[in-house]
């Protein structure tokens, strides 16, 4: 029973973490949190799903997708934030939240509020060890985001591309010295994050149902996640996501589970107030 | 100096008198039921206007404060039968200390950390509200709120519930004034401009976050139980996200750190809507792009800008007498 709680955890973790991810780099190269990830997930869920009903097959309309959700990464880049750069930090946030808002009722609009069935990728068969069950899907989330998130790692410290992403985000003005197009740079980490929102909605969408309101709650999460692990730290979103999804799942178990959603942000107050640098940041990077 | 005075008693008496016939001129229930609204609005405003326009701490909880108060209100009225000043009163205590309890960690953290756990205090409140189904019952919320009743008069219709929030109104943005222009205020702005330098100069920094939190929660606490008694009807649905968003929309579309920008945004916020009905569906995505245009192109709000415009007017209106 524990360690099933553990798995579960585990894989939901994993998801969270992927989003992290995204909200991690645009954090470094923005020096904020992007309240509309969440809502870049669920439009690039409820794309594919779209494209799935039409008969498109399901590979090729999970990279339609993909492909889509980042196109909305660049035109929320280049449209909105870019416009208010240069004014206030709150402006920008709530530009932010705008857009989360605008989006999530585009969403309702379009395609209504009920829960939709999501196929899944992995097959649906259990594997029995004794009184253990995992399934396909479970292994299947795991492995391909622990594959993403360590794909990504490489990127950052091995490819030129990643490497001036890096250098961009955290040192604008000595990366453009050095002849790195930043705007080019800020664009691309922008299409990178929401194309990874996509990725994680559509292994999330077969296990909760593709609904609207996920972009809320696993958005939430996501930034829970970031915050907890230590933002700018692509391990430290890994961690952070694993840490909440087995809390969630240990207390949704053993203590109760309409509380669920609440755990994950109880965890981030403590957190924020015993080390507000996040558990693998050594100082606090002050961009405000 | 007399004139300035004569001026400014003027402006006053202009007001009180829109204020009062108000209700004269809405043709039917609805539109009252929106100015009511406009009302509470403005009341929120002011209390994110406080918080954020003053202070600096961004939040994007506020709903969470509304709800309690709102909850307190309805609890004490419906279990206990409490009239409406104790039902005021005893919400402001509980909100407040709600602000309390959300200024102890927010004082460590700010920018996007302090805007998340604000974020996730009010989604942890309106998880409470749905789930403490004993005392909140749960998702379908609690009916029958009585009208308040004040010595022997009762506000049972929109009408009459206007006047008393417009004592409420007034007296708040009255109270607002007041503090900006006194050592508290000046002390707000001072942490909003600079923490350190604060600091330096002798500035309780924490003790003014603290007090900045407890007077925008005491604010939203007034909004709630005025709320709670209006619509006789409070569920978590009300507090949602959404809600905290168009709450700090609310002040920043006015102009934040002005007095009347969240009368103005209160406004705007509340009308913007109902005129889109004509959109059908669409009317939220359109509502939510036209305050993004408004966020992107005046950046400081509509009220500075109304101001400027105002100013260069009376320029060229005085030029002209001139020549």
């Amino acid at each position: 029973m524990f360690f099933q709680q553990i798995l579960n955890g585990l894989t939901n973790g994993s998801l969270y973490a992927l989003m992290a991810v995204g909200v991690t780099m645009v954090y470094k190269s923005l020096g904020m949190l992007n309240f509309a990830h969440g809502d870049t997930m669920m439009i690039g869920t409820f794309i594919t799903l779209t494209f799935i009903k039409m008969g498109v097959p399901f590979y090729i309309a999970i990279l339609l997708g993909i492909a889509c959700a980042s196109v909305l990464g660049f035109l929320l880049e280049r449209i909105i934030l870019r416009k208010v750069k240069f004014s206030s930090f709150v402006n920008l946030l709530i530009a932010t939240v705008g857009v989360s808002y605008v989006l999530r009722n585009t969403g309702m609009v379009i395609w209504g509020t009920s829960p939709q069935l999501f196929p899944s990728m992995f097959p649906q068969t259990l594997i029995r060890i004794g009184n253990f069950t995992i399934t396909p899907q479970s292994i299947g989330i795991i492995l391909i985001s622990l594959a993403i998130i360590t794909g990504l790692h490489l990127f950052f410290t091995r490819v030129k591309v990643g490497k001036c992403m890096q250098l961009a985000s955290s040192d604008p003005e000595g990366a453009a010295m050095m002849g790195i197009n930043v705007t080019y740079m800020r664009f691309l980490t922008f299409g990178i994050s929401a194309a990874l929102a996509a990725v994680a909605g559509i292994m999330i969408a077969p296990l909760t149902y593709a609904r609207i309101d996920m972009s809320a709650t696993i958005g939430m999460k996501a930034f829970a996640a970031a915050i907890l692990g230590g933002i700018g730290n692509l391990w430290g979103a890994l961690l952070g996501g694993v840490i909440l999804g087995v809390v969630e799942a240990v207390g949704a178990a053993y203590i109760s589970t309409a509380y669920r959603d609440a755990y994950s942000f109880l965890i981030l107050f403590v957190v924020l107030f015993l080390k507000p640098t996040g558990l693998l940041n050594k100082k606090i990077e002050n961009k405000l | 100096m007399k004139k300035t005075k004569n001026s400014n008693f003027l402006k006053i008496l202009i007001a009180a008198a829109l204020i009062m016939i108000i209700p004269v001129l809405t043709p039917n229930m609805y539109i009252m039921q929106i100015v009511n609204m406009i009302c509470i609005y403005i009341i929120l405003g002011t209390s994110i206007n406080v918080l954020t326009g003053f202070t600096g701490q961004l939040s994007l909880g506020q709903a969470a404060f509304f709800g309690v108060g709102a909850y307190t209100t309805a609890l004490l009225n419906t279990r206990a039968g409490m009239q409406f000043f104790t039902c005021m009163v005893i919400s402001v205590l509980i909100t407040a200390l709600f602000g309390v309890v959300l200024a102890v960690p927010a004082l460590k953290v700010k920018g996007s950390y302090l805007a998340l756990l604000t974020m996730g205090f009010g989604e942890v409140v309106r998880i409470v509200m749905i789930n403490w189904t004993p005392v909140t019952n749960g998702t379908a919320g609690i009916l029958g709120i009585e009208s308040p009743v004040i010595f022997g008069f009762t506000f049972d219709t929109l009408k009459k519930y206007y006047f008393l929030i417009m004592v409420f109104v007034v007296l708040g943005l009255l109270y607002q004034n007041i503090i900006i222009h006194t050592r508290t205020g000046r002390a707000f702005v001072a942490v909003r401009e600079d923490n350190e330098a604060a600091e330096l100069t002798g500035i309780n920094v924490t003790g003014y976050k603290i007090r900045a939190f407890v007077l925008s929660a005491i604010y939203c606490g007034i909004a709630g139980c005025l709320y709670a008694m209006m619509i006789k009807y409070v569920s978590p649905d009300t507090f949602t996200n959404n809600v905290s968003s168009v709450i700090l929309w609310t002040a920043i579309v006015g102009g934040f750190g002005t007095v009347a920008g969240p009368v103005l945004g209160g406004i705007i916020m509340q009308v913007l809507p109902e005129a889109l009905r004509f959109l059908g569906d669409w009317r939220l995505v359109i509502y939510g792009v036209v305050l993004l245009i408004v966020i992107l192109r005046f950046p400081g709000g509509l009220y500075p800008y109304i101001q400027k415009l105002l100013q260069s007017f009376h320029k060229k209106q005085a030029a002209a007498e001139k020549g």
